[in-house]
């Protein structure tokens, strides 16, 4: 099986595991909080993330393209999906 | 403004998954299922050669000849020469083709206390694959070879001296050698035909079955850690043996003393083959945790 469709397989998966563990997380937190505190959880989160995700990328990225480069790939898209999800539920409001 | 980021965002987002696709397309390997069902195991993609040009090359030999980091099928073979003489391809797998990583891959060649030392020198931090596949003739009078192969098959072929091959990923097989064998197979079936080792047989397989054809030596040792081992040995085997199995069977067609077995663990501590006046030759040594060990009585000599 090729090595692509493995990973793009285990990277839905994750996107779906990320999305629905972080709208629980969402809902369990408004349960004690206001929404727009909530929903600031994410944007802190997101924007750690992002920063992370991309001082990862660019300091691997030293070394050239490989798959070294996924650590900070894969940050990145959490925390890029952390602040669309905050941006989307400010959009709601 | 929001919608605006938002929009900025999904665009990075798609970005980003486009270069994690692009980053393991890049990578260029593959996990091919059938063959790690079928004993081979996790294997590099040699398939996409992308360039490929003749490679023939020789190097003055030595008494002692060691080969370091190849990649690539390698046969072989020995002859009247004084020359190490490489006749085969040059090839590039990879996505793309990089001539610039192509071109400078090379062998390194040096002599160190009367080693010649060749080395398979290929660029760093490159995903594809740069290797040689051909035929490496070495000369009869040398008296040592090494041969340590990162990626592909390694054949022998009528050697007469001490041998000693490290494979990585791929199949080791030596056919009608004569003289001292030391093999290490990481994944990768060992095939051993017509040999005749003298003081030293040494056989160590990670994931991949043994099959050995021939005399045993004065210190054999086998172990396979993931799969089985076939010993098609003399009828006038006379020996020493210690052979363990963790789980598996153990079976073999000459008359053997000390066999025990302890839950899964099947055990020889004894001699193997038909009582003779004289003591017995040499020991052999078997280890195979997980795969059943078989014994074979042959009349081919």
């Amino acid at each position: 099986m090729n090595m692509v469709l493995i990973v793009t397989m285990v990277v839905l998966f994750l996107v779906v595991l990320g999305i629905f563990t972080t709208y629980v997380e969402y809902k369990k937190r408004k349960l004690y909080y206001p929404s727009s505190v909530a929903y600031r959880t994410f944007l802190a989160r997101g924007v750690d993330s992002v920063s992370v995700g991309f001082a990862l990328y660019l300091g691997l990225y030293t070394l050239g393209r490989g798959l070294w480069l996924l650590p900070g790939l894969i940050t990145l898209f959490a925390g890029n999906i952390y602040l669309i999800f905050y941006l989307l539920g400010k959009e709601g409001k | 403004m929001r919608r605006f980021l938002l929009v900025i965002l999904i665009l990075l987002q798609v970005v980003i998954i486009w270069e994690i696709y692009a980053t393991v397309k890049d990578a260029d390997f593959e996990l091919d299922f059938a063959r790690i069902f079928d004993g081979g195991g996790v294997v590099m993609n040699l398939s996409n050669v992308k360039h490929e040009e003749p490679f023939n090359q020789s190097f003055q030999a030595a008494k002692q000849v060691r080969l370091e980091g190849f990649v690539g099928d390698v046969d072989i073979v020995y002859a009247d020469t004084s020359d190490i003489i490489f006749e085969g391809k040059k090839f590039l797998s990879h996505t793309t083709l990089v001539m610039e990583a192509f071109d400078s891959t090379h062998i390194e060649y040096k002599i160190v206390n009367g080693t010649a030392i060749l080395r398979w020198e290929k660029p760093r931090m490159f995903g594809g694959t740069i290797g040689f596949t051909g035929v490496v003739t070495v000369p009869r009078s040398v008296e040592r070879l090494d041969v340590e192969v990162e990626l592909g098959k390694v054949v022998s072929k009528g050697g007469r001296n001490s041998l000693s091959i490290r494979a990585n990923l791929g199949d080791v097989r030596v056919d009608g050698h004569e003289g001292s064998v030391v093999i290490n197979a990481d994944l990768g079936a060992v095939r051993l035909k017509d040999v005749h080792p003298g003081d030293v047989l040494r056989i160590d397989a990670d994931l991949g079955e043994i099959d050995y054809s021939g005399s045993l030596a004065t210190n054999t040792d086998i172990r396979a850690s993931l799969g089985s081992v076939t010993l098609r040995l003399p009828e006038d085997t006379w020996t020493n043996i210690d052979a363990s199995v963790d789980l598996g069977s153990l079976n073999s067609d000459f008359p053997f003393t000390n066999y025990w077995q302890s839950g899964s663990k099947t055990r020889i501590d004894g001699v193997l083959g038909k009582h003779r006046p004289h003591a017995p030759n040499g020991k052999l040594t078997i280890r195979a945790n997980l795969g059943s060990v078989n014994i074979r009585k042959v009349a081919m000599w």
